[in-house]
């Protein structure tokens, strides 16, 4: 199997790759409930085979921002914890991380849906040449991309592949 | 415990005792308890310390201090208890990180990673699946040793070094002999010696929740929803 180019990740996957972690790995239990695609191992393991498919792992700096939203959530004993995890799976997966400036994005798709799902955009148009893919989790947004004729997969898909 | 005045029948004190202390500490000495069981210490290269397992004090919300020093005003012998748990944490970062060090300085151990390394990278023409991993090679001795000491038998498969370690796990498994073996005993002592003091604590932590809940009548956890709702809400809207 050939290594495909490039993956640009939205925020829900990246949370739940690190609640999956948070709940297995370090017995964060309260957090169960909010883990919602990777409700057995095998979902788990097909994500992994999925993301480790991709040369390159990109995401936007609006997705972090979006994570410390998530983090803020959470009780405050944990969060230190959280984000040490977030930190390893950034550096466990080699992922990339590239800014979008607000001045640089269609004020019409931000309206619409948000900076963050637009700066992934933008960052697929940077690297059409590499036939980029956008992994979500958010079906309004998905729509949007193959309108936009980029490439993206649902991460419940991704999860349960049909063979 | 001895108190001048006696707090009363649902008594706000006490609750702020059992909901940012107790609840709290006994939470992470659980998680603490099943991380040192499975022999993964987590212990991290760059920072070489635990980092999920932590000092009682970075375990409650820095804002809570306040109650932490008073429960530790009528409860002083668990401040002992902290300090002794503490303690043996510090003991254990030390063995493992001479345990490390030693394995990074013994030749056996290098001539084995680089063994491996040359190994992937002559196959990896063969296995395009892998990742090529060029950019981290000074840090492989690293990565391994974290690894052994935290008795990583597997990645999650999207990690960079998940094919690297299945493949050459097994080659790891034994000690690498003199130094190495003495500091690895010693880590598994001083692990012993945590796992024991923090099961031990959590006993008696939770021991205390109980007569606490009991004697002023509080529930064991805050039952008003706010906060955990207002937290689903919050990731629900981001989704």
């Amino acid at each position: 199997m050939n290594r495909r180019s490039i993956l640009i990740m939205d925020t829900g996957p990246i949370w739940e790759l690190v609640l999956y972690r948070a709940v297995k790995e370090l017995g964060f239990t309260s957090l169960r409930r909010n883990l919602t695609y990777f409700v057995s191992p095998e979902a788990y393991e097909n994500c992994g085979s999925f993301l480790s498919s991709f040369k390159r792992k990109t995401t936007s700096a609006s997705v972090v921002a979006e994570l410390y939203n998530f983090i803020r959530g959470t009780l405050p004993t944990g969060q230190r914890q959280l984000w040490k995890q977030v930190y390893e799976e950034f550096e466990n997966m080699d992922m990339d991380e590239d800014v979008v400036r607000l001045l640089g994005m269609d004020a019409e798709l931000v309206t619409k849906y948000g900076p963050t799902d637009v700066s992934l955009l933008e960052i697929a148009r940077r690297n059409l040449t590499q036939r980029p893919v956008i992994l979500t989790l958010d079906n309004p947004f998905h729509a949007e991309c193959k309108k936009a004729q980029i490439s993206a997969e649902l991460l419940i898909e991704v999860c349960n592949p049909i063979i | 415990m001895s108190f001048d005045i006696k707090p009363g029948r649902g008594s706000e004190r006490v609750k702020a005792w059992v909901y940012t202390i107790l609840n709290p500490v006994i939470d992470s000495l659980r998680r603490e308890t099943d991380l040192l069981k499975s022999g993964n210490l987590s212990w991290r290269a760059h920072s070489r310390r635990l980092e999920y397992i932590r000092p009682i004090s970075e375990l409650i919300d820095a804002n809570q201090q306040p109650n932490l020093e008073d429960f530790l005003v009528e409860h002083p012998t668990f401040g002992d208890r902290f300090v002794q748990h503490d303690s043996a944490l510090a003991g254990l970062e030390r063995a493992t990180t001479e345990y490390v060090q030693g394995l990074l300085k013994a030749s056996s151990f290098s001539e084995r990673v680089n063994k491996c390394l040359e190994h992937y990278e002559a196959h990896l023409p063969f296995n395009p699946a892998y990742p090529d991993l060029m950019s981290r090679r000074d840090e492989i001795p690293e990565y391994v040793a974290e690894f052994i000491v935290n008795d990583s038998r597997s990645l999650p498969r999207h990690y960079a070094m998940y094919s690297f370690w299945k493949e050459y796990a097994e080659q790891f498994q034994d000690d690498f002999g003199g130094f190495t073996e003495a500091a690895h005993d010693n880590v598994k002592g001083k692990t012993r010696e945590l796992l024991g003091i923090s099961e031990q604590l959590r006993i008696d932590l939770e021991t205390l929740r109980l007569t606490l809940v009991r004697e002023y009548d509080i529930p064991a956890a805050p039952i008003e929803p706010a906060r955990n709702t207002a937290s689903e809400n919050a990731i629900s809207r981001l989704r």
